[in-house]
């Protein structure tokens, strides 16, 4: 399976008025799960319609594997069909007068492959996704998951090297989301075709991404692994857009300690010394006042109220089952904190929080970037 | 109380069930309901007056008709109007279906590929050539004759069969365009990238994935541009002598002799009726569905 490289790709809508993506440089390596994340409008769905040739971009050149597929310099563009990619569309797309195994074999018949091969690779591919029993269905006739199912296996029994998924759960209500997420992972792990898979919901991109791509407003925001995104966000939109529930984001003033040995985060509602490693970089920025971020699970219950504990009042509780969110009321500001070992009947009661220092996030309040 | 509820029931759609909440109510809302229905029923009585009358004189024999009124029953009823009006209108009708036949099936898959190709594809001016094929919708018919009349000579097309199926179908392409443009318009882009993505081109995403979800769209192109051919007057007039002369001339013609025989005259009328009758009692409940826009789409 090959890798996909983008280079210096810039897309313009309505006659270059509208900027979609600009100089947009990615590699998505062979056999990887890469997951464009962003909010709608970021430019996700363009990068995909681009790596499949349904879209020109104005320039930069997309290579699949040693292939030029795009290129505007080199004035090359290789059309959908001669890509060998297969797209999943969030609407199925289901040709709705064919059967489901007109559906499955339509590509095959386009690429006048012989009857029985088409046939045998059908049979292969619906019992590999357990709708064998839907083939002489038409698409009005299935449920969506079955639709959704449908629509993987038209895009599986081409074997194609490259997957592309544009938002392929969002039509799925909850559970089945959870139960197809899974079965897509398993299934893109089994095959190791190189996938893209484009969506807004970061739950999705975390479980399913090998690396994630993090996208706002055409341009690539950051990208690593979804351990590296969630613990070491670059920026302040990263940090927000990523975890759920969100991150607590809190103005600080940068302090000395008292006792001169380092420095302090304090505002009215937290003060938190600066873990050693980023009081260097706190210092080199040369800001007297940062946001800082705390992840709602890095809370743990004080035992006792101290000088770095967060005491506040707790407002509501939400029971997860395994843990609680607890929204906490420090002054006017509203902290919230993922718990596992609180009793759920603490409404209006006061509570002490502590936080590691070595987890919490800062930020420049300006540039939005992360410090240390 | 049963009974009413029944009734209400069998009246099925919204209006009817809000009809009849209303005419439960007061004395002076039932007046008005009652009403409202006489005077529905006086002008449906009114507009088919005539197609009575016609139907009536089309089953007397000619000396009947000078002396009865045109609206009563026929003493003793013949088709051998029938019988004589198709004799004589049997070669115009027979070219009425060739041109028919011809001018629908051309402007229809002409207008249907250029539809298609608006409503799916973006090209450079696609708006402004779409702009300008619509605006020959709105072009009045007299205004374009001399040219047309010349144009149609000088192909050799001048009374021919032929060369009514061409002005058919050329006029009918901009109204066929606009009609499939609306309803390729409903067919999710998703459903062409798909096809793209497939392998298909832009053809082969027609024939394959665009005309069989579309069904309904054809039919109620078909129907619409087949009537107002088969209808059709001014050109059959200008462009078809007498060799290729249309039934609706022919059956104009009939009445300009010496004197008028009203039943045959009938008689031809209702032979000109009826396949656009028929084709609209066969095609009905497709028609419905596809006037109403969103019953096209595809998913």
């Amino acid at each position: 399976m090959p890798s996909i490289t983008i280079s210096d790709m810039r897309v313009a809508y309505n006659n270059g008025k509208t900027l979609a993506l600009s100089d947009f440089n990615l590699r998505i390596e062979d056999g990887e799960f890469c997951v464009l994340l962003g909010p709608s409008g970021c430019g996700k769905t363009t990068v995909l319609h681009c790596i499949a040739g349904l879209i020109k971009p104005d320039s930069g050149e997309i290579r699949i594997g040693e292939n030029v597929v795009t290129s505007a310099e080199k004035r090359v563009f290789l059309r959908p069909q001669e890509r060998n990619i297969a797209m999943v569309f969030q609407e199925y797309a289901l040709y709705p007068n064919m059967t489901v195994r007109g559906n499955l074999s339509f590509a095959l018949e386009t690429m006048n492959k012989a009857r029985s091969e088409i046939q045998a690779k059908v049979e292969q591919t619906a019992q590999m996704l357990g709708i064998e029993g839907l083939l002489d269905r038409k698409p009005a006739e299935l449920s969506g998951g079955q639709r959704q199912r449908v629509a993987l296996g038209r895009a599986l029994v081409r074997d194609p090297q490259v997957f592309l998924l544009d938002e392929p759960l969002g039509n799925l209500d909850a559970k089945l989301r959870d139960q197809v997420r899974y079965e897509l992972r398993k299934l893109q792990l089994s095959l190791g075709v190189t996938t893209v898979y484009v969506t807004h919901d970061q739950t999705e991109a975390m479980t399913l991404a090998d690396r994630i791509v993090l996208m706002k407003d055409g341009r690539v925001l950051q990208e690593g692994t979804p351990r590296e995104l969630y613990s070491e966000p670059k920026n302040l939109f990263v940090a927000g857009f990523v975890g759920t529930p969100q991150i607590n984001l809190t103005r600080c003033s940068v302090r000395r300690q008292a006792d001169g040995s380092g420095l302090l985060l304090s505002s009215n509602c937290l003060s938190l010394p600066v873990p050693q490693k980023t009081a260097a970089c706190l210092l080199a920025s040369g800001r007297d006042e940062v946001i800082v971020g705390i992840r709602p699970a890095d809370f743990q219950i004080a035992r006792e109220s101290g000088p770095f504990s967060l005491d506040g009042r707790v407002e509501v509780v939400e029971p997860l089952g395994d843990a609680v969110l607890v929204y906490l009321a420090i002054g006017e500001h509203m902290m919230v904190a993922k718990l596992t070992e609180m009793a759920e009947d603490e409404v209006g009661a006061s509570l002490s929080l502590t936080v590691d220092p070595a987890r919490i996030h800062i930020f420049d309040p300006v540039t939005e970037e992360r410090i240390g | 109380m049963k009974t009413r509820a029944t009734a209400s029931g069998l009246c099925g759609n919204g209006r009817g069930s809000a009809m009849d909440s209303s005419a439960n109510g007061s004395a002076s809302t039932r007046v008005l309901y009652v009403l409202f229905y006489a005077l529905l029923l006086l002008f449906a009585v009114f507009y088919l007056l005539p197609f009575w009358g016609a139907l009536t004189t089309s089953l007397k024999q000619a000396r009947e008709v000078a002396i009865t009124n045109p609206l009563a029953f026929p003493s003793s009823p013949t088709f051998s109007p029938y019988l004589e009006a198709f004799a004589q209108l049997k070669r115009p009708l027979l070219n009425s279906v060739l041109i028919t036949v011809g001018g629908t099936l051309g402007s229809v898959f002409l207008g249907s590929i250029c539809g298609y190709a608006f409503a799916k594809y973006r090209f450079r001016y696609d708006n402004l050539i779409f702009t300008l094929l619509v605006s020959a919708i709105f072009l009045p018919y007299q205004a374009i004759l001399v040219p047309l009349f010349q144009t149609i000579r000088a192909l050799g097309l001048y009374n021919t069969i032929p060369g009514l199926i061409l002005v058919h179908t050329a006029y009918g392409i901009p109204m066929c365009a606009l009609m499939f443009r609306g309803f390729y318009g409903d067919v999710p882009d998703c459903l062409i990238k798909q096809a793209m993505m497939d392998g298909n081109g832009p053809w082969r995403i027609y024939t394959k994935i665009v005309l069989p979800s579309t069904k309904i769209a054809t039919v109620t192109v078909l129907v619409f541009q087949f009537t107002s051919i088969w209808n059709e007057m001014l050109f059959g007039l200008i462009i078809g002598g007498p060799d290729s002369m249309p039934a609706t001339i022919a059956l104009n013609n009939m009445m300009g002799t010496l004197a008028a025989e009203w039943n045959v005259q009938m008689a031809g009328s209702m032979w000109l009726a009826l396949p656009v009758l028929i084709l609209y009692i066969a095609m009905g409940k497709y028609l419905i569905r596809g006037y109403m826009a969103g019953a096209v789409t595809a998913s």
